[in-house]
């Protein structure tokens, strides 16, 4: 990292590491007295203590500190231009965010909250979730996804053990980008369904902000850390269902960072600076054949688009048995229904609590095949969004857009601020080089120069 | 960043990759497998499969004979003296003899928890609260007063002058000459005694006279046997909490004992249903009967002995009462 001195992030990166692998050590302490006793000598046990929910007043604090770092974090990417100060903030972010707050409520997950108030009309979702859920919205979409670069801890805790950065091929990223919006579709339909909150469900880095989760999580958070020293941020860029809706959000944004603060003189410095492929090259369409074949092939997958729309709704609407065991209540009649046929000789405390209630089979059941049918009606919507999706991904990847100079990718550009430092107008503007030197740079470049010839051209 | 990286980068980067899509493959799809599987056992049930197997190399004793009770509740057993054995219920008393036959079997007012039977082949029941005297099954002789409502007697104990009634409500013993007249009260807290008082979690609380004519009872709370002088003094007590073979498990043990005529001591357990053997000083000597041979949720073995020392077990949820004999090559038989 060329803001931050080596040593510095060494002793962040132990600290960090540290902090991660607490938990893992607290694993196997824990020991158990058996049985409980049972008193009969005039002792009579504590009452359980429920603890007081968190003031209303620090659910507003929470929101402060989110709209401060929003603001700074757009200030600092935006006016300062100083990597530096986003990671310090990032830092903050993490702390504050991830280990203080024990990473909720967050943007990502309030996903969920808001799907739920949409579709259930019996919950009330806090108004501090709500604004958690927006506020990062409003300001993608004036300022792009500062919230990613220096505020969200869950990115706050991979862009921190970035260490060598490997180039996700294009084709393999554009695939793996497709893993957001069918996580955010399952999130949604899962809310939609009651079938449970699957996002925090299962968030990796949760179990190491809280110092506890299980075992496999603690184990999947450490691996997407560990993939994340070669391949930068893989869960924001591979899986965070609230990139997604950033991702639209900053593609329509009205000021969005730029790597050089005034001009690209296409010096090529800061080509290979980003380590999330954000960048776009200067290209000229090239058309592969004839320009009349590449409109009728473009014509054909917009033919196609509803049968991608369509055949995805089927497909997903065919999987609502094994996507509506994720629901209690299909799981549990499964199960009932298991152990009276003697297939299963297990019984389990989920079981053996409901038959203790007294309440009739044939109720859960019915409860059962309707919540299977919600999962088949919200099968086709979640397919068709997928199919939709990759419709418009084959199409993006049709349509050959001519660019000019080096820029950023709005949509997954997370305005982090690397890439200033490699332009050197950005030092012309920080007054380490003159203006001359800076064009002198490019020159220098003998690749650059070679390219910059051919444009002129 | 460099794209030219050297062949050691690039194979490290590549590890590093594999090793990691691996890990969130395989652990990712551990957590879903978790929370999403059915037969989920309870993840906060404490295992105790591994002491069940504890001490299965020092097993002295194996079952000789089964008596099948045709009974439908069994609560305690006794010996008489010319050992017939007594078997209480929820409403009476059976005499049966060495096949298990009935030989006698009278009914009673409500269940009888304990029995004992004097030399003469009286039996003595305890009630809920309160003891009945038979002659020999034939007639009631007497019904004691009651101590008091809160009162819940699980032992007796019968020495040539006395009857020592174990009372788990009001965490002492009565001490009753044999008219049923009370006679004294043993056990209360009495610091300047160093009586430091019965703790019973649960209804199990078991009195034995030892061959010396002394009082012994069960202080289950605090995992010991107790030795009183005939003032009711402490005059000693020995055992441990352990989970292990040597020691009494559970919040709770021994729930029963009785004395050999050679002074040791043969114990029955809860939890963990196990009947073992301790020497006078109170050390472990041998396992009559591990939890293997009892089904789950045992608990209540109540034990007695006949004149040969065998020693007899009952077992309330098999119905039966189990005679246990020594092993003839046990090498701590000697």
């Amino acid at each position: 990292m060329r803001f931050c001195s080596r040593s510095a992030k060494t002793v962040f990166l132990l600290v960090l590491c540290f902090l991660l692998f607490l938990p893992s050590m607290n694993l196997s302490q824990t020991q158990e007295r058996f049985p409980k006793p049972d008193f009969q000598s005039g002792y009579t046990r504590p009452d359980l203590l429920t603890p007081t929910p968190r003031s209303q007043l620090l659910e507003y604090l929470d929101v402060l500190v989110l709209l401060v770092a929003l603001a700074l974090a757009t200030y600092f990417a935006h006016k300062l231009r100083s990597r530096r100060k986003l990671f310090v903030l990032m830092v903050f972010s993490l702390i504050y965010f991830g280990f203080f707050r024990k990473g909720c409520v967050c943007s990502i997950g309030a996903i969920q909250n808001v799907g739920y108030a949409i579709f259930n009309s019996g919950y009330a979702v806090p108004l501090t979730v709500i604004i958690f859920f927006i506020l990062p919205l409003v300001f993608t979409l004036f300022f792009g996804r500062t919230f990613c670069a220096a505020v969200c801890p869950l990115g706050a805790v991979q862009d921190a053990v970035v260490l060598k950065p490997t180039k996700v091929p294009a084709w393999l990223a554009e695939v793996l980008g497709i893993l957001p919006y069918i996580y955010l579709g399952l999130a949604v339909l899962f809310v939609a369904t009651g079938a449970g909150f699957i996002i925090c469900q299962y968030d990796p880095f949760i179990g190491f902000f809280r110092f506890g989760a299980s075992f496999n999580m603690m184990i999947f958070g450490a691996s997407i850390l560990l993939l994340g020293t070669v391949v930068a941020r893989p869960y924001c860029r591979f899986l965070c269902p609230y990139g997604v809706l950033l991702n639209w959000m900053s593609r329509l944004s009205r000021w969005h960072v730029k790597i050089t603060p005034t001009e690209c003189n296409k010096c090529r410095l800061c080509e290979e600076s980003c380590p999330f492929g954000a960048i776009k090259t200067p290209n000229e369409p090239r058309y592969q054949g004839s320009k009349e074949k590449t409109v009728k092939s473009l014509a054909a997958l917009l033919v196609m688009l509803p049968l991608f729309i369509g055949g995805g709704g089927w497909i997903v609407s065919r999987l609502d048995e094994s996507l509506s065991r994720q629901h209690f209540t299909v799981s549990l009649a499964e199960q009932i229904l298991l152990e009276e046929r003697g297939e299963s000789t297990v019984l389990t405390e989920e079981t053996k609590a409901y038959r203790a209630s007294g309440k009739p089979r044939e109720e859960l059941f019915q409860e059962a095949v309707s919540i299977q049918e919600k999962f088949r009606l919200g099968g086709w919507f979640l397919g068709g969004f997928i199919g939709l999706i990759l419709g418009l991904k084959l199409l993006n990847l049709s349509v050959l857009r001519r660019q000019l100079e080096y820029d950023v990718d709005t949509g997954t550009c997370l305005s982090c601020g690397r890439c200033f430092a490699y332009c050197p107008f950005e030092h012309v503007r920080l007054g380490l080089i003159t203006p001359e030197e800076a064009a002198a740079q490019g020159a220098r470049d003998p690749e650059a120069r070679e390219k910059n010839e051919n444009e002129n051209v | 960043m460099d794209t030219k990286k050297p062949k050691t980068d690039r194979l490290i980067t590549g590890l590093i990759i594999f090793l990691s899509v691996v890990g969130i493959l395989y652990f990712g799809g551990r957590a879903i497998y978790e929370n999403t599987r059915r037969n989920q056992e309870n993840p906060f049930e404490y295992d105790v499969e591994g002491f069940k197997r504890s001490g299965a190399d020092r097993v002295s004793h194996h079952e000789v004979r089964r008596i099948q009770l045709d009974l439908e509740h069994v609560l305690a057993i006794a010996i008489g003296p010319n050992d017939e054995l007594y078997v209480s219920g929820d409403s009476f008393i059976c005499a049966l003899d060495k096949e298990g036959r009935v030989l006698n079997r009278i009914e009673t007012v409500g269940p009888v928890h304990c029995l004992a039977v004097d030399e003469n082949g009286d039996v003595y029941a305890g009630l809920n609260d309160h003891v009945e005297v038979f002659d020999n099954l034939r007639i009631k002789k007497s019904s004691w007063n009651s101590p008091g409502k809160e009162a819940i007697f699980t032992s007796i104990a019968v020495s040539p002058t006395a009857i020592f009634v174990a009372d788990a409500g009001n965490l002492v013993i009565w001490k009753f000459d044999k008219a049923g007249d009370l006679l004294q009260r043993i056990g209360d807290k009495d610091e300047a005694k160093d009586v430091h008082g019965f703790i019973i979690p649960s209804p199990y609380f078991d009195v034995a006279i030892d061959p010396d004519g002394f009082l012994w009872a069960a202080n289950t709370g605090r995992h010991t046997l107790e030795n009183f002088t005939p003032d009711g003094d402490l005059r000693t007590a020995w055992g441990e909490f352990s989970m292990e073979i040597e020691g009494f498990c559970g919040c709770c043990n021994p729930t029963h004992f009785i004395i050999l005529e050679d002074g040791t001591f043969v114990t029955s357990e809860k939890g963990l249903p196990r009947v073992k053997i301790y020497n006078r000083l109170g050390e472990f000597v041998s396992v009559v009967a591990g939890p293997d041979l009892f089904r789950e949720g045992t608990v209540g073995l109540d034990l007695a002995r006949d004149s040969t020392q065998r020693i007899y077990v009952m077992d309330p949820v098999q119905k039966a009462v189990r005679i246990f004999e020594a092993k003839p090559d046990w090498e701590g038989s000697e």
